[in-house]
């Protein structure tokens, strides 16, 4: 009987763990993120831009508070994955990565490396389907010492 | 023909009419005391030339000159004139003094009498005319004064000696010349102490240079002293000028950097820069509306301030003005 109390108390407990568990997937990053939908469809054509400071550049020149950031990107989707149509690139390298659509949610980060600079920006916003934009924050590294954040916009 | 015949009869008669219906005058010789012969004799030609423009009278030479009325009588009923006109010139110190009386030979008295003083021989020119102008207006000969007829002593003396000063305002703009990134235009405001002789001036003067809100902006304090050289003394002239100083020159530019092809950042920063710098300045102007109180001027300005503003060499500006001087 003591021994089947123990079972019951542990089996509750156990399962008190896993809730509090799933709850915080909830609340935390996109990678804990429990599907509840499928990912919106976001491929396409992207006029990207965005607002924001450049700070802490080893290089004066560049340091801002008034930085515009503006791409144009052709966007294949795979179900929540991300990745650039295949296209001629300009520049040595240029990576969109960890690109992931959870819902309405959207990340991803580019990286571009060409002419002895290297450019880091990650991205995390929502997509709006009613009017096709994601919204968001940005932040990033490069070129050189800088370090980047501000708003961006994408117009699918 | 049988029309113009009586035609140029008529036409005939009626200047004939006219010779006879001219007055007759004769201007006796003038008396001369300390003044030389020849020159009052000029005097006198002029005098005749003045008045038959004025009057259209007939003039009849009369032998010999006259003091007085009783006189003048006689000489007019000799020569059969109407009117005559005799009096002298007159050495006074260096002025020489013209006093003329006209007597009308059927009354036998003085129509008017004029006098008038001039400090040199060139001046009996005007004031032949003068004369003559009163004579057959009959009014003061001082009413008679307008340009082109004004005697050396009528003149308001020049001040040469102690100059004209006054204060200073120009209000201009202008542009770079070799600044394309500066190209805006910007206004310029001079405040100055203008020293004016007879033919040239210096003005040292202080001035404000400032481009409109934009994002370019730049501007300038110059203390400058110019001088300059006044050709002409009318009412308007042209003048010429240069001068330097001490400026300090600010400028205020966006700067653009490009980072990125694909993902392309864009950075707009502004930076400033100033120093204090020397400068000269080359002008050519106008002045207008010139009295002895104020005048006006136009002008056209190259300045160069020799500073180096955000690597870029020597500021150099095409300015325009319109000033005032007190």
């Amino acid at each position: 009987m003591h021994k089947t109390r123990l079972i019951l108390l542990a089996g509750l407990a156990t399962v008190s763990m896993g809730c509090e568990l799933i709850e915080g997937l909830d609340a935390g990053p996109l990678d804990a993120f429990v599907d509840a939908g499928p990912p919106a469809s976001v491929s396409g054509r992207w006029n990207l831009s965005g607002e924001g400071q450049l700070v802490d550049c080893d290089d004066e020149r560049f340091n801002t508070e008034m930085l515009a950031l503006t791409s144009t990107l052709r966007i294949v989707q795979d179900g929540g994955d991300l990745r650039l149509a295949d296209g001629v690139m300009l520049v040595e390298r240029f990576v969109l990565d960890d690109g992931t659509v959870r819902e309405d949610r959207v990340r991803f980060t580019t990286l571009e490396e060409g002419d002895g600079q290297r450019i880091v920006l990650h991205f995390d916003g929502r997509y709006d389907s009613l009017i096709r934009e994601i919204r968001g924050d940005f932040e990033g590294e490069g070129p050189g010492t800088c370090v980047s954040s501000g708003t961006f916009r994408v117009e699918l | 023909m049988r029309l113009i015949q009586p035609l140029l009869v008529f036409l005939l008669l009626l200047s004939a009419s006219a010779a006879v219906a001219a007055p007759t005058w004769t201007v006796l010789p003038l008396d001369a005391r300390g003044v030389d012969r020849n020159s009052v004799a000029t005097f006198r030609d002029l005098l005749i030339s003045e008045l038959g423009t004025r009057n259209r009278a007939r003039f009849v030479d009369a032998p010999k000159p006259c003091n007085d009325v009783p006189c003048a009588q006689r000489a007019g009923k000799a020569t059969g004139a109407a009117m005559v006109v005799y009096g002298r010139l007159s050495k006074l110190g260096r002025n020489i003094i013209i006093t003329l009386t006209t007597v009308d030979v059927r009354k036998g008295v003085p129509w008017n009498q004029q006098r008038m003083g001039v400090n040199t021989v060139e001046d009996l020119e005007p004031a032949a005319a003068r004369l003559a102008e009163a004579i057959i207006l009959n009014r003061p000969v001082s009413q008679t004064a307008k340009l082109g007829m004004i005697t050396r002593r009528e003149v308001r003396p020049d001040r040469r000696r102690t100059g004209y000063s006054g204060a200073s305002f120009r209000l201009g703009g202008g542009g770079h010349l070799n600044r394309p990134d500066q190209g805006g235009g910007s206004l310029r405001f001079q405040l100055g102490w203008w020293y004016e002789a007879r033919h040239f001036a210096i003005e040292p003067a202080v001035s404000f240079r400032m481009a409109p809100e934009g994002p370019d902006a730049g501007g300038a304090f110059h203390v400058d002293l110019g001088a300059y050289w006044i050709p002409g003394t009318g009412d308007v002239t042209p003048f010429v000028g240069a001068g330097g100083g001490i400026r300090r020159v600010h400028e205020t530019i966006i700067r653009r950097e490009t980072a990125g092809q694909i993902v392309r950042l864009d950075t707009e920063t502004e930076v400033s820069d100033s120093a204090w710098a020397p400068g000269g300045f080359a002008r050519v102007g106008l002045m207008f509306f010139r009295t002895y109180d104020t005048r006006m001027t136009l002008s056209v300005d190259y300045d160069l301030t020799f500073a180096e503003l955000h690597g870029s060499g020597p500021i150099q500006l095409a300015q325009g003005a319109v000033g005032i001087l007190f």
